[in-house]
């Protein structure tokens, strides 16, 4: 891959005071205007993959480091949390965690005041976003006062305030309900479809990264296991189970009718290649 | 002793009381008014010096004359009054009055009533405890009025303006977010809590009870700490507070920070004649 945004060289991390590293020798690299589903069992390195894209780790963690993140050109071993801010944007899982003022407008602004955006420039962006993820009319409301599905949405349009060119998402859905969940998946969509931007999220819902994702990298126990398109990862039943991933349910299906003897010439992912695939099997 | 109400009833209680306050101080100082309307600098120089001139105030004529002033600025800043005064008047005699409690008695000087058991109020130890309800009860109110009529990110801002520490504003800023989520958190542990104790639970039980939630609250502010502090670090932050208002002095301001002032250096002045 010719000049990708991020290139995770040969990277290893172990947090201090534990025994196994949370990430073994992981190189990836991500192209502009990706969307990068990563999926994994708990203790798989998503969240220590994640910090690492914007330097938390190994800026603002105790452990030991080797090999490499380059996110634009920047090394992150030398740049500073704030100035990969400018570059990464980060929204973490729980929403109540991350907004910390009292209006939409001053969320947003929070990160815009820091990088000594001009106010007139801020006052701009900040509707611009808020209309991105369809919040327009909230400036003034209280983060406090927004369903979790809004938080999270504010949370990204903070983060997208910053003009970043990667959004990283850390299962930011998990504690939302199904409607929330949704909102958040369709303006991750939108931003990579209208707006190109890359996208790298840690995401269980492995149904709707199916159908949004363009590669699905597995972590296991530190290390990538699969990484591919959708289609090619997700169709990996066993492997996917071996550790600890499940592939979509439709896939699942597939798998089992050809394990009863009903063989499936191509393992669908999503519901819609289901519905074609299955007819013309003469499943019914 | 145990109360009417158990110990997880009055925590539930408790917390939504100090969530309603900081919602209520909040919409205060939103709300038109004339200290709202002043630029928050003025307010926390202006104040400021008036809590001074009561600190160093030996004339309780001064001191009464300045808690007139807390009066009517929370007056014409439209503050209810009637919760203004509670809240420093109801509060005081638990702290301020358990310090000053001993002085009545300690203090050498003219008798002024004699107790049983040879206990003895003099005139200069109930003059030593007056001087310091008062003093504290007065600036609890100028301090009071700056929290009421000042949105919390607009004071941290003006405190940076005037050169205060960024450790110093770094810690107030995490406190006061981090204050509200653990809030929640102890309100979330206690309602669970609540809904699977079915009979009443005897004093030792709570005891223990809020020992427990008191060490895993203890090792959740510590998650909860690291957290916030790494969001707002991925948003660049630089432990300096910032928000979209700008500072502008207006004339209005320039005259109400020279009266403030003004009075205090009047105050000093004249509180230094005993009275």
């Amino acid at each position: 891959m010719s000049n990708p945004i991020v290139s995770i060289q040969g990277l290893s991390y172990q947090y201090a005071l534990t025994e196994v590293p949370a990430l073994r020798d992981v190189s990836l690299d991500i192209a502009e205007g990706e969307y990068v589903a990563v999926m994994g069992p708990c203790g798989a390195g998503k969240t220590t993959l994640c910090l690492s894209l914007n330097g938390i780790v190994p800026h603002m963690m105790a452990g030991g480091v080797e090999g490499k993140v380059i996110i634009a050109g920047q090394d992150t071993a030398q740049t500073t949390v704030r100035e990969l801010a400018r570059t990464v944007g980060m929204v973490f899982d729980n929403p109540e965690f991350q907004l910390s003022q009292v209006t939409a407008r001053e969320e947003i602004a929070l990160g815009l005041e820091n990088t000594g955006v001009p106010r007139d420039e801020m006052i701009r962006r900040i509707d611009e976003v808020l209309g991105l993820v369809g919040l327009r009319g909230f400036a003034d409301r209280s983060p406090l006062a927004m369903s979790g599905g809004q938080q999270q949405r504010l949370a990204i349009a903070a983060a997208l305030a910053m003009y970043p060119r990667v959004l990283v998402l850390d299962e930011p859905t998990s504690n939302l309900d199904p409607i929330g969940k949704e909102e958040v998946f369709s303006v991750c969509a939108q931003l990579n479809r209208e707006r190109g931007m890359t996208i790298v999220i840690v995401e269980h819902e492995v149904e709707v990264m199916a159908t949004y994702a363009s590669r699905v990298v597995v972590l296991s126990e530190g290390r990538v296991a699969l990484n591919g398109a959708p289609r090619d990862v997700l169709r990996q039943v066993q492997a996917l189970e071996a550790v600890g991933a499940r592939a979509p349910q439709v896939t699942e299906l597939a798998y089992r009718l050809e394990q009863r003897g009903r063989p499936v010439a191509e393992y669908p992912v999503t519901l819609e290649q289901a519905l074609a695939v299955f007819p013309a099997e003469g499943v019914r | 002793m145990a109360s009417a109400r158990g110990a997880i009833e009055r925590t539930l209680a408790e917390i939504g009381h100090v969530l309603e306050q900081s919602l209520f101080a909040e919409t205060l100082s939103r709300q038109p008014g004339l200290l709202q309307a002043l630029d928050p600098r003025v307010k926390i120089v202006g104040l400021l010096a008036l809590l001074v001139s009561v600190s160093v105030s030996r004339n309780l004529w001064v001191i009464g004359g300045l808690y007139g002033v807390a009066l009517a600025l929370a007056v014409v800043s439209r503050l209810p009054v009637g919760a203004f005064v509670r809240r420093v008047w109801l509060v005081l005699p638990f702290f301020t009055g358990m310090v000053a409690l001993p002085a009545l008695f300690m203090t050498p000087g003219p008798t002024l009533w004699s107790l049983p058991f040879d206990w003895v109020i003099t005139r200069t130890g109930a003059l030593t405890a007056l001087f310091l309800l008062t003093r504290v009860g007065t600036s609890v109110s100028f301090a009071l009025l700056l929290i009421w009529t000042t949105p919390w990110n607009t004071l941290l801002k003006a405190l940076s303006v005037l050169r205060v520490p960024d450790g110093f504003i770094l810690i107030l800023a995490m406190t006061y977010r981090y204050i509200a989520l653990l809030l929640g958190i102890v309100d979330d542990m206690f309602l669970s809590r609540k809904s699977r104790v079915v009979g009443k639970l005897s004093t030792a039980d709570e005891r223990r009870l809020l020992a427990a939630s008191a060490g895993a609250l203890l090792g959740r502010s510590l998650q909860l700490s690291t957290e916030v502090y790494l969001a707002m670090q991925s948003r660049g932050y630089r432990g300096r507070p910032r928000t979209l208002d700008t500072f502008a002095m207006t004339a209005r301001d320039w005259a109400w920070s020279f009266g403030l002032v003004a009075l205090a250096a009047v105050a000093m002045v004249v509180g230094q004649v005993g009275g």
